[in-house]
């Protein structure tokens, strides 16, 4: 276990190189001079110099590549243009915003998905099957920020239940709509992997071993397909908890929910490059360090896996 | 084609494609109205028999809008779809012919690429690139590559060793003809499946990006716009946004379904559900 922990962390370093790269060049390519939307149209000569010094822009590319990669390694962004403050603080600042949404929709993704899942597999080819899912491969269809908009409308506009959007000093009430919005195709997802994967398991010779012995339908299922179906399942769930965790730009811009993705968005309407920078770099290596952490728990649970003896993996 | 049909989720899909591809391609001719002619005197007219799903807040047609739309929608995902899929394909069987460092290299890229969550790569390079519909579509492919490289190049190690390949090579075939003439002619089952599953995947992104503004500019009347640009208008007016958003799960379900029955058609080793961000 422990050498394949290792063998994944290192082959972690360069991809995270990869990403700081892209993530660099990709603004550096950005038209505009950062210097004068600062510094606006009052402006001297001396002051422009100085801060185009202060901030490396009169050096070459490479120059200020190997600036960003070394300031990137102390977790320094730099500093926003638009506010002058650390990018890493705001980053900070917003991080739990976003969480708290991030782990809301998981719970309601969890909850509902595994449960619709459970159902249909359980009444395979039924009624209840169909129904599930066709709600879920139109769960799947839906955008979310259209889902986001439909809910406002039905929940805030129409029926006054709920608040159209906002934090609310953190009451529970602002969170609902939002929490829904990002589940959705989760959830669905997860209700699609659930059926499928207990499916693949009830086909097992242990499930009718099990039956056979006498144990009641509803165990068989639970006790038994269930936890083994789990892993894909698992899978799932922690690469959507990821995305969730870095942001989720559509569903906090329609309910100006005050997280990272709605940060790296105002970023990108004001061109503000060191927080782009800073937030999607924040952002992909939050989703990457949750992806090597599902890959180690899946890897510690299946042993087949960091063997190598698994058929058809890499 | 008739195995595909024969399913009823496949014909399903089927179906609600047809509708949209008839939308896009006919729209000129059976939209009702001109969709950028304004009209103040009809601004923000409920659906109506004349505006049968409505009015803008400048008196423009919503149908009419809604069906130019559907061919911004199409266009903008089988041009992405076909960038991504040629990009991956050629990328993939240069990884999987030669191996070595180039499979390191474009493998490695893959990886970095696919290490974004959802759109956020797709937001970046937007927001460098500056948005325009043109923009969308070159990063859409940009972006949608990767998949199909790791496809392709899987294909291409277990197409490499067997016999037919081996024989090409002892009698003198130049590694260009193998590759385009023999290898990738294998992979167009899992080329067509791949590129129908992405399908609904690029509808959903060029919309999403529009509505963040980082797609298609107004007047265009984007799927993804028109919903974000209805949304101070949702107490009043709220066709405006709920209307483009239903054309959107119908297409998205439509090639979601279709790419399903045409997976299980073509190539049933492949799994999962296609259409997601």
């Amino acid at each position: 276990m422990l050498h394949y922990t290792i063998k994944r962390i290192l082959l972690f370093l360069p991809i995270l190189l990869g990403v700081a790269t892209i993530t660099f060049f990709l603004l550096y390519i950005l038209p505009g001079d950062p210097v004068l939307s600062m510094v606006g149209e009052r402006y001297d000569e001396e002051t422009i110099q100085k801060l185009r010094e202060e901030m490396h822009l009169d050096k070459s590319v490479g120059v200020q590549y190997a600036h960003f990669l070394k300031k990137l390694a102390k977790l320094d962004f730099g500093r926003s243009y638009v506010t002058g403050e650390p990018v890493w603080d705001s980053i900070w600042k917003r991080f739990p915003y976003t969480f708290r949404l991030a782990v809301a929709a998981m719970a309601i993704s969890v909850v509902l998905g595994i449960s619709a899942g459970v159902l249909a597999a359980w009444k395979w080819g039924g009624t209840v099957d169909h129904v599930a899912m066709g709600v879920s491969i139109v769960g799947i269809s839906m955008p979310v920020f259209w889902l986001g908009v439909l809910l406002i409308y039905l929940f805030s506009i129409k029926l006054h239940l709920l608040p159209p959007s906002g934090y609310g000093g953190g009451s529970p009430a602002y969170l609902i709509l939002p929490a829904f919005t990002l589940a959705q195709a989760s959830a669905a997802y997860v209700a699609r992997i659930t059926r499928s994967s207990m499916l693949d398991e009830v086909r097992e010779y242990y499930i009718q071993a099990a039956r056979a012995k006498g144990v009641p339908e509803r165990k068989v299922l639970v006790k038994h397909a269930l936890r083994n179906a789990l892993l894909p399942i698992i899978t799932v769930v922690g690469t959507d908890f990821g995305s969730f965790l870095s942001g989720a730009v559509l569903t906090e811009s329609i309910f100006a929910w005050p997280g990272l993705g709605r940060f790296t968005l105002d970023a990108i309407l004001k061109r503000d490059i060191p927080a782009i920078q800073g937030a999607v770099f924040f952002m992909a290596v939050v989703f990457m360090v949750i992806n090597l952490a599902v890959d180690l728990s899946y890897a510690w649970v299946d042993p087949r896996i960091r063997t190598g003896r698994r058929s058809g993996s890499e | 084609m008739r195995r595909l049909i024969s399913k009823r989720n496949g014909m399903i899909g089927f179906f609600l494609v047809l509708l949209v591809l008839i939308a896009g391609i006919f729209a000129p001719y059976i939209a009702p109205y001109d969709p950028y002619d304004i009209d103040m005197d009809v601004a923000l007219s409920p659906p109506t028999f004349a505006h049968p799903l409505g009015t803008d807040f400048f008196g423009r047609d919503v149908l009419s809008r809604l069906l130019v739309g559907a061919r911004i929608s199409l266009q903008v995902s089988v041009l992405a779809r076909l960038i991504a899929v040629a990009l991956g394909a050629l990328l993939g069987l240069c990884a999987g012919y030669f191996g070595g460092r180039v499979d390191h290299i474009v493998m490695r890229l893959a990886d970095v690429t696919l290490a974004y969550p959802g759109l956020l790569l797709l937001i970046a390079v937007m927001a460098a690139v500056g948005p325009s519909l043109t923009s969308l579509i070159i990063a859409l492919g940009a972006v949608g590559w990767a998949g199909v490289a790791r496809l392709v190049r899987a294909q291409v190690l277990s197409l490499k060793e067997r016999e037919f390949v081996l024989a090409i090579r002892s009698i003198g075939g130049s590694p260009l003809n193998i590759m385009f003439r023999h290898l990738l002619p294998n992979c167009s089952s899992q080329l067509i499946v791949i590129f129908s599953m992405g399908l609904g995947m690029a509808v959903m992104a060029e919309s999403s990006m529009s509505f963040l503004g980082l797609g298609a500019q107004p007047p265009l009347p984007s799927w993804g716009s028109m919903i974000s640009s209805g949304l101070d208008y949702l107490r009043v007016a709220p066709w405006l946004s709920l209307a483009p958003g239903v054309a959107i799960t119908l297409e998205v379900l439509g090639f979601n379904l279709l790419g399903d029955a045409l997976r299980d058609v073509l190539d049933p080793k492949l799994s999962g559900s296609g259409g997601r961000l």
